[in-house]
């Protein structure tokens, strides 16, 4: 049984890995690199909402 | 699987940019603190006990709590500083904005490293307790490779497919796992003095004397190494400045309690001389009960901790990984974000087979302590870090999620604990810690004279504060 494990094993990991290297292939090809990249950092949304109180000490 | 664009806050995100593909603000404070105990908690399990070996089980109890002060402090100063430096990247984005661009270059480098090699051994250690599963099953021959793949490709295919899903099934194994702790304090009836523990004959002075403690601090970083992987999750909460500090601060509470509970139980069921080289001795103390009931939650229990914390530091690494591309300290192809699942896709995948090949070496004692003196470069940054943060920014000159008591005092602590413990870690690892310092100066070196030249300097600083003081 653990031999058919090892087997099993060795083949859903080639799957998964598969899986998400075409998928990765496919999200470049259908999107401009520009799209992809146009994260920014987070910004400070404490700054943004000036609503938010500073918080006390402790 | 979850599609994380059916989630509203994705929908009102992509409704505000539309052409912007940014992360997800999906996440709460029980996700907060599932990343941060998640990746800790298979330290209760495994590591801790070798402070035993050093120090003997008081020296191992005294570096239990020394330690857990020292990450205490970690939780506090990070709490303030990434409830306010709310981006992705934790530390990294933290110290560009307050040190400069070389600090946080490695800084990101400590993270990645850090949460990668802790990877790799967590996977190790799934396939090592497979293995014992087999040989107590009659099959004495298993090949853990498969298995090692096996995670890792599993848990990097549920962080490629959004985030939420991935922290929310850390939040389950992780609180099972320590559920399984408490289980097993509560099987050996530690109410009944001498019923089940016998700490009144297992016990014994130092063996080594004070210098052994010291020996054992390294070690005890196995009780907490990890809970600073709250603030990558920064850019993903949806309300970063009560979800951080929240989620890190009942985070270390948490994993104090574990690991006092862990060294009790332990201590009073093995003798200092075997639990110092065990391992895995939460399995082990399970087995002395006899119960074969307790005996199988500690094994699902290690199952479920080490997997919780390879889980964890593949989102850690990737998001650190991820940050550097994103800022050009690393090619900025690693900036991308999955369009659908918004996730750092690209650092996912670039990481696993750098996971394999550590994991695959087989070594995980010296895959551990790399990791383990990168965390521990990681913590003297911090120190550092938040006086500067308070000198230049005072409080009241911007707003902060979170402040901390006591200032300064935690950061001084933090910075002698910092000392000591490299001090312990020399005594042990000496040529390993001082191979990483080459390491870092000579990236360092790449860096200054090469990499910098790509980064767009002023496209970095994104934080809407006041010019600091004294600039």
């Amino acid at each position: 049984m653990w031999i058919l494990l090892e087997y099993a094993a060795w083949a859903a990991s080639a799957c998964l890995l598969l899986w998400m290297l075409v998928d990765a292939a496919r999200v470049n090809r259908e999107y401009d690199e520009d799209t992809l990249l146009s994260s920014r950092e987070g910004i400070d949304e404490l700054l943004e909402h000036g609503d938010v109180p500073e918080a006390r000490e402790g | 699987m979850v599609d994380q664009t059916s989630n509203p806050a994705a929908v009102s995100g992509a409704a505000a940019e539309p052409d912007r593909v940014g992360l997800l603000r999906v996440l709460g404070p029980v996700h907060v603190w599932a990343l941060g105990v998640g990746i800790v908690l298979v330290g209760e399990f495994m590591g801790w006990n070798f402070s035993v070996g050093k120090g003997g089980a008081m020296g191992a109890l005294i570096a239990c709590w020394v330690i857990g002060l020292l990450y205490t402090c970690v939780a506090m100063i990070d709490s303030e500083v990434t409830s306010t430096v709310a981006a992705a990247g934790g530390q990294y984005a933290q110290a560009k904005h307050i040190m400069g661009p070389l600090m946080a270059f490695n800084v990101g480098l400590y993270l990645v490293m850090a949460y990668t090699m802790l990877e790799a051994a967590d996977a190790l250690i799934v396939g090592d307790l497979l293995t014992i599963l087999a040989e107590q099953t009659g099959y004495d021959a298993l090949d853990p490779k498969p298995f090692v793949i096996l995670i890792i490709s599993m848990l990097a295919f549920l962080n490629y497919r959004g985030v939420f899903m991935t922290l929310t099934l850390n939040f389950i194994i992780t609180a099972a796992a320590f559920v399984t702790i408490v289980i097993l304090f509560v099987g050996v009836q530690p109410w009944t003095a001498g019923a089940v523990l016998k700490h009144s004959d297992l016990l014994t002075d130092l063996p080594y004397g004070w210098i052994g403690v010291i020996a054992a601090f390294q070690f005890g970083i196995w009780y907490y190494l990890g809970i600073e992987g709250t603030c990558q999750a920064a850019e993903e909460v949806r309300s970063p400045s009560r979800s951080l500090p929240l989620g890190t601060m009942t985070g270390i509470m948490t994993l104090l309690i574990a690991a006092t509970l862990t060294w009790y139980v332990c201590s009073g069921l093995l003798p200092w001389e075997y639990l110092g080289q065990a391992t895995v001795p939460l399995y082990d103390a399970a087995r002395m009960t006899g119960s074969t009931t307790l005996q199988v939650f500690l094994f699902v229990g290690t199952l479920f901790a080490a997997t919780a914390s390879a889980n964890g530091c593949i989102n850690d690494a990737s998001r650190a990984w991820f940050s550097m591309g994103r800022d050009r300290y690393m090619p900025h192809w690693f900036g991308a974000v999955h369009p659908r699942y918004r996730t750092p896709y690209r650092s996912i995948l670039f990481l696993i087979p750098i996971a394999v090949s550590f994991a695959f070496t087989g070594l995980l004692d010296q895959v551990i302590t790399f990791s383990i003196l990168s965390g521990l470069l990681g913590y003297t940054f911090m120190p550092i870090n938040m006086i500067m943060f308070r000198r230049k920014w005072p409080l009241g000159s911007i707003r902060r999620g979170y402040v901390h008591p006591f200032h300064p005092i935690p950061a001084i602590v933090l910075m002698l604990l910092c000392i000591t413990t490299f001090f312990a870690t020399y005594l042990g690892f000496g040529t390993q810690l001082l191979a990483m310092m080459l390491f870092y100066v000579v990236v360092s070196l790449w860096f200054s004279m090469h990499r910098y030249k790509y980064v767009r300097r002023a496209d970095q600083f994104t934080m809407n504060w006041p010019k600091p003081q004294g600039y």
